[in-house]
Parts: C-alpha cells; structure tokens; sequence
C-alpha cells in the first residue's frame, strides 16, 4: 500500500467531513424556532413589513429600551401606522469610543450601502458634510416650506454650516449654565437672592464656599474645568470668537479666549491643582455625583442635570440656576448649545423616503413630543414654546439661553478642534503651558488641518 | 515502501506530486487567503495610505511625505508621545527584567507549597488589561485609594495624586506593569531550570557564595531568554496602550503625560478619522520595533551566552 495513497483517501475524508460541517454551519438557524428574549428586546429586528410598502432603515445611537430609544420607536411607529407607503426599521447602533459617530455607519457610507435615515450628532455634520458624506437636503427642505427661522440660530447654523447648504434638520438641544447649592451659599453667609451676575464677584462666591477639614478640602466653590467647563463655555462668555468667517481662519488664540483659560488657570493657581486633581478624582457619578454630594457647591453644567441628577437622585437639595457669569467688561451672556439632528446619508437608496420620514420625525409635534419625554430641549422655535418645558424654574433659565446660544463653530474640522481645545485645558489648567501658548498652537495645528478643506 | 515509491514510474510521482501540492494548496486556501486578505493588502495598503490624506469617507488623497513631515516638524504631541513611550520603555523594562528574574530566583528555590506562589505570581496575567487599569485607577486613586490610606496609616505620608499629577503619572503606570510581569517570570523559571546543576556543584567547590553563584553562574546562563524577555518586551512597550486608554479614557490625561505612542495613533485613526497620518505613525513604530530589535540582537552577540558554544 503506497503512503501516498494512505494519505490521498485520508485528505478525501477530511475534505468531506470539513464540507459537511461548513454546509451544517451555511444553514439558517432554525427558522422555526421562536425568537429569543434578546431578539424582541433589539429594535434591529426587521419588522415584518406590509405588502407594497418600501423598507427603509433609520440607524440610531440610543441605547434600546432607553427613555430616548422608546420615545423615538413610537415616532417610527406613529410613522409606520399613517404612512401607506413606507415602513421605517429602527437599528440600533452605537456611536464608537470617544467619538460621536457610529464606525458601522462610517464603513456603511464609505461602502455605499447607508442607511436612508440615521441620527447624527449636528456638531459633526459639518465635517462629514466636507466629506461628501451626507446628502445635501437643501431643495427638498425650500419644498416642504422647512426654514432657517423656524429653528434657533445656533442649530440651524450647525446644521447648514458647510457651504450654506442644509445637510440635516435639527432636533434636540441642551445648554449650559451654573448650579448653586443654596445650602452651601447660605452657610457661606451669601444672599442666594442677589446671586453674582459678573465674574469677580462669582469668584468671591466660589472662594467663600471653599471648605477645608484641617489641610483637606471639602468642598470646591467651584472648579471651572469640572463637568461642562470647556474652553468654548467660557470663551464665549469672555465674548471670544472661535472662527474668523472672513478670512476662513481658526482663531483659537483670540485674546478673548486667552483671557478665559487665564481666568480657568487662575483656579489651579490659587487652589493649587495638585489639591484640586486628588480632590476630583474621588467625584462619583449619578447618585455619588459631587454637585449633589456637596464636593461642588456650583457647578457649571448642562439643563440634563435637572432631570437626570437632581430630580433623580437629590429631589430635597435646594439649588439655583443661573446663567454663567461674565466679565464685566468684555463679556456677554452666554451659553453653548449642542444636540442632535437626522441626516441623509450619501448614497442613500431612497432619500424621498428617507426625507418624508426624516421631516415627519422633525416637526414640531414629534419634536416637543420627544423632548417632553426625554427631558431634552427642542430646537425649533416653535416647539419650545411648548409650557411644559417651563414648569421647573430653572429649566425655564435655559429655555430662556436658547436665542442667543452659540453653537461650536460649524467647520468641517470640529473633531479635531474640539479635541484639541480639550487637550489645552488639561495642559493649561496644569499649567504645563500658558494659555498663550496652548491656544497658539491649537490655532496653528487647527488652520493646518483646514487647509485640507480650503483648496 | 521506499522500494515500492522508487519502482513507481517518474512521471506518475510527479504527478501524483503535483497532486499532493495542489491537495495541500487548497486545503492551505482560507489560511492563504485571510493571510493575503487580511494580512498581506491590509500592510501594504497602510504604507500606500501613509503617503495619502485618507479619511475612510473618501478615497485618498495622494500627498507625498506631507504626513511624515508634518509628524516631525509640526506635531509637538508626536514628539510628547514618542517621550512616553520611550520614559516607559527605559523603565519599566530594565525594572521588569530585575524584578522578573528576582522573582523567578525567589520562585525556583526548592520550598515547600512553591507551586502556589507560582500560581499567585502568575495571576496577575489572567486579569484583562481593562480590568487591570480600573483595578489600578481604584489603588491608586488619591482619595479612596488603598495605597494612599496605607501610606498615611504606616508612615503617616500624604501620598501624591498618582495618576492624576503629570509628575507621577508616568511612574504610576510603570508600578502597574511591574504587577503584570508574571508572564516574564514563568519564562525565566524555566530558563533557571535548564541551568545545569553541576555548574553550581562547580561553583561551590570553588569557594562561591550564593551571590556569586547567581552572578557568574545563573545570569550568563539565562541570557539567552533575558534577550528573548527583553525583545518581546521592547516590543510590547512600544504599543503601549490598553491599560493607559482604560485609566485616560484615550486622552492622556492628565497633562498629555499618559499620551502613548499607540494612543496617539489610535486618536489619529479612528478619533480624527486621519488614517493616512496613523498609517506614517504605524510605519515609523514598525520601523522603530525592527531597529531597535536589530540593535539588540546585534549587540546581543556580546553578552548572550549560548552554552556549549
């Protein structure tokens, strides 16, 4: 018997035994059986579609079963139940690491095989819009009679901010502002009822509320760079300019802004930073969270606190807000606002369908309908003047921020500003660089980048 | 059956050759083709992209040596990251490697219940690196921390912020990766065990002591896998990444002085969507890992000992 042969009727065995098994592993998993717990609970699940009707997907970032998620499925549904000719599939993906964007919808675009529909974060519409990535909604919005002026300024800016077309309509929004714990203030002996309307006196406030226990701090008055404290939070309040529309320049080092972050580091000077750094890392998050711990007697923060934090887990703790205070020569009333809108992705199938649903989603009904829900903020005009958005008093503060809250600036670099400025705080506030220095390199770093887009 | 094959006509072998080749090609086909799919275009792709503005979105954009230029003209967290990384390697490797073979020394003496300590020095390794950083973020967090509260209750000193002051940050995340050298240790182990025992026999006729048995003696005849210890280790340092991006989320806080080479690329990449520019960051770490690894063979000649040679 030749080996060569032992061996030829042993691969021949192999062969057939790995085919049987590929084969076992090509068929369809048990169709019959019925759908597991998970599969009901996963709005990926293809909804069995009437016939005739059109099947579009809308990809979405929500977490199922969360408030948002479910508030948004009855939207589709809503859809679904009065359109006669399309049927929309709600899937759920996640947006990826510390990005705001889903790389299955990256690869998705990138493949041409998007979406018709997604949810998308407005601040990054911009860029991707530079990319050629979104579908440019600009005429079918002039048809259906969809407006600058039916939004906030802000939103409507983010939303159309590469070339002046419109490339998403906007949804939600939050803005930011401080939180005062009466408590604290009142055991500082400050008059919670004249609170600080300029910054040096804000500053007197945070200085009173400073608690030690021997060498250790207690409480912070207030930490700039905590929670929402960026450098866009205050370089607006210092009435910095981000962007030169003129000349299409980033201008990052505006005096302005450089004044905030010497006012940011100016904290890390005169509290130390090493105190403040070993203080914070001991903050929790929901029910530990330190503005409701007292680790922070104020705090500059987004509307969402209200209902996800106070109401939540502290709905004894007396507190105030109010809109962050600015220098009084200079400075301005501020306040920036973010959010989400819905988008067409480039290479969509059906964008006529993918428009109706996407401009259903946004009108002014869903809209407070979704906000109400989820405690977020409409961004049409309209919408938010909806009372029930006013029934806190505070949350009526930030009602009252939205007409002239800014955006960051719409530019097809957003991302990689946005990381950059959170990189100069960190390098700021520990004082590794002046604030000259950091934002001078940001602007340097950030204009070479925009170069890309310029030519 | 060797007689059998050679009465076989020529011809007929060689066919039934050529079978056997074309048999085994095919059964070789998905590791062949995952290789060249996955592996083979992938690698070369990233050095055509590297030369390209690449966004995924679109296709790229031929750019010359922009990116590489840029990397060593204008790009000062290039040069931060590369610092890092290389404070990391300078430490934690010669620290792990005495740390290593301390232990494995310690773990190869002939105690009772050895195998236990054996097995708690090895655990270590078992933990995921997620988990490890958390783990450390909890030990060394400056509030809660145990190392802090230990510190204050021995030697009532008042421990630094650890990760979260610039100065100590560095440091901190070489102690965890000392915590993580159990890896090393079982290499070692089993190096110590293949030194023979009449060397020390030898040794200790002549009059050595314990010191000197370990110094001329146990080293020179484990540094074959000191060089294996060190290359891999070399290696691993230059991709630094899990535990930082777990303690930093990714930023490199605080003060960019946790910002790794790897997390740098891994922010150009798939944070600012520049995969062109992770694409020269991943070639120069390529290139970095093959010098310095040649370096160390080359100058490994001096002082590894290969017995019998």
């Amino acid at each position: 018997m030749s080996k060569a042969i032992t061996r030829r009727a042993l691969l021949r065995q192999a062969a057939a035994t790995t085919g049987v098994v590929v084969l076992m592993a090509c068929q369809p998993a048990k169709p019959a059986e019925k759908p597991t717990a998970e599969v009901v609970q996963q709005p990926t699940a293809a909804q069995p579609a009437p016939a005739g009707k059109l099947v579009i997907d809308f990809w979405d970032p929500s977490t199922p079963e969360s408030a948002w998620a479910k508030s948004k499925k009855a939207i589709l549904d809503d859809f679904n139940a009065k359109s006669e000719k399309i049927q929309v599939n709600m899937v759920f993906k996640p947006t990826t690491g510390q990005t705001q964007m889903s790389e299955a919808l990256l690869t998705a675009i990138a493949g041409g095989t998007p979406p018709d529909s997604a949810y998308f974060d407005r601040f990054i519409v911009p860029t991707w819009a530079a990319e050629n990535s979104l579908t440019d909604l600009t005429e079918l919005a002039n048809a259906a009679g969809i407006k600058a002026e039916d939004y906030f300024p802000f939103a409507w800016k983010e939303a159309s901010g590469w070339k002046g077309r419109l490339w998403a309509l906007p949804h939600d929004t939050d803005d930011r502002a401080v939180y005062i714990n009466v408590e604290k203030a009142q055991k500082a002996g400050l008059d919670i009822n004249n609170p600080p309307k300029y910054i040096d006196e804000f500053d007197q406030w945070a200085e009173a509320m400073f608690e030690y226990e021997g060498p250790r701090l207690i409480t912070a008055g207030f930490i700039p760079w905590a929670q929402q404290g960026w450098i866009y939070s205050y370089g607006f309040s210092w009435n910095g300019k981000f962007f030169d529309e003129e000349k299409q320049q980033v201008t990052a080092n505006d005096p302005r802004i450089v004044a905030a972050c010497e006012w940011m580091a100016s904290y890390s000077k005169k509290y130390d930073i090493a105190t403040i750094d070993s203080f914070s890392q001991a903050f929790g998050q929901e029910a530990q969270e330190p503005f409701v711990m007292g680790q922070l007697a104020m705090t500059y923060d987004g509307d969402w606190r209200i209902a996800s934090v106070q109401e939540r887990y502290a709905p004894d703790m007396e507190y105030i807000v109010i809109p962050m205070p600015y220098p009084k020569d200079g400075g301005r009333v501020a306040t920036w606002a973010g959010g989400w809108s819905l988008v067409i992705p480039r290479g969509a199938k059906n964008v006529d369908a993918g428009w109706e649903f996407i401009s259903f989603f946004t009108n002014v009904d869903n809209m407070v309908k979704f906000c109400v829900e989820t405690s977020h903020i409409p961004t049409r005009t309209e919408s938010a003047k909806d009372p029930r958005f006013r029934e806190n008093k505070w949350h009526a503060v930030f009602m009252d921020l939205l007409p002239i809250a800014d955006a960051r600036p719409p530019l097809p670099i957003g991302q990689f500003l946005w990381t950059a400025l959170a990189e100069a705080r960190d390098l700021i506030v520990h004082l590794t660089k002046t604030p000259q220095e950091a934002l001078d390199d940001v602007t340097k770093r950030a204009n070479e980048e925009m170069k890309k887009y310029q030519s | 059956m060797m007689a059998e094959a050679s009465a076989l006509p020529r011809r007929l072998l060689r066919t039934q050759r050529q079978r056997n080749v074309v048999n085994g090609l095919l059964f070789a086909a998905p590791w062949i083709l995952g290789l060249l799919l996955f592996y083979v275009y992938p690698i070369f792709s990233s050095l055509y992209y590297s030369f390209c503005d690449y966004s995924i979105l679109q296709a790229p954009k031929w750019a010359g040596v922009r990116n590489y230029l840029t990397l060593f003209t204008n790009d000062e967290k290039f040069i931060k990251s590369i610092y890092n990384t290389l404070y990391y390697a300078f430490f934690a490797l010669p620290l792990g490697l005495v740390w290593g073979v301390g232990i494995a020394l310690l773990l190869n003496m002939k105690v009772k219940g050895v195998s236990i300590y054996r097995t708690i020095y090895f655990l270590p390794v078992l933990v995921p690196d997620v988990a490890l950083g958390i783990l450390w973020l909890w030990v060394f967090n400056p509030q809660l921390g145990i190392l802090n509260a230990l510190l204050w209750k021995w030697f009532h000193i008042v421990g630094p912020g650890w990760l979260s002051d610039p100065a100590w940050a560095k440091p901190s995340v070489i102690i965890i990766s000392l915590w993580g050298v159990g890896q090393a240790v079982v290499i070692y182990l089993a190096g110590l065990q293949d030194v023979p025992q009449e060397l020390y026999d030898a040794a200790e006729v002549d009059g050595a002591n314990a010191w000197q048995r370990i110094r001329h003696v146990t080293i020179p005849m484990i540094t074959p896998v000191i060089l294996f210890n060190l290359i891999i280790g070399l290696i691993g340092a230059f991709q630094y990444f899990t535990t930082a991006y777990v303690i930093t989320t990714g930023d490199g806080r605080p003060a960019l002085s946790l910002m790794f080479y790897a997390m740098y690329l891994y922010q150009n990449a798939f944070v600012l969507y520049k995969m062109g520019y992770a694409s020269a960051m991943a070639w120069l770490l390529f290139l970095a890992a093959v010098v310095s690894s040649y370096a160390l063979f080359r100058s490994s000649a001096r002082w590894v000992y290969y017995g019998g040679q």
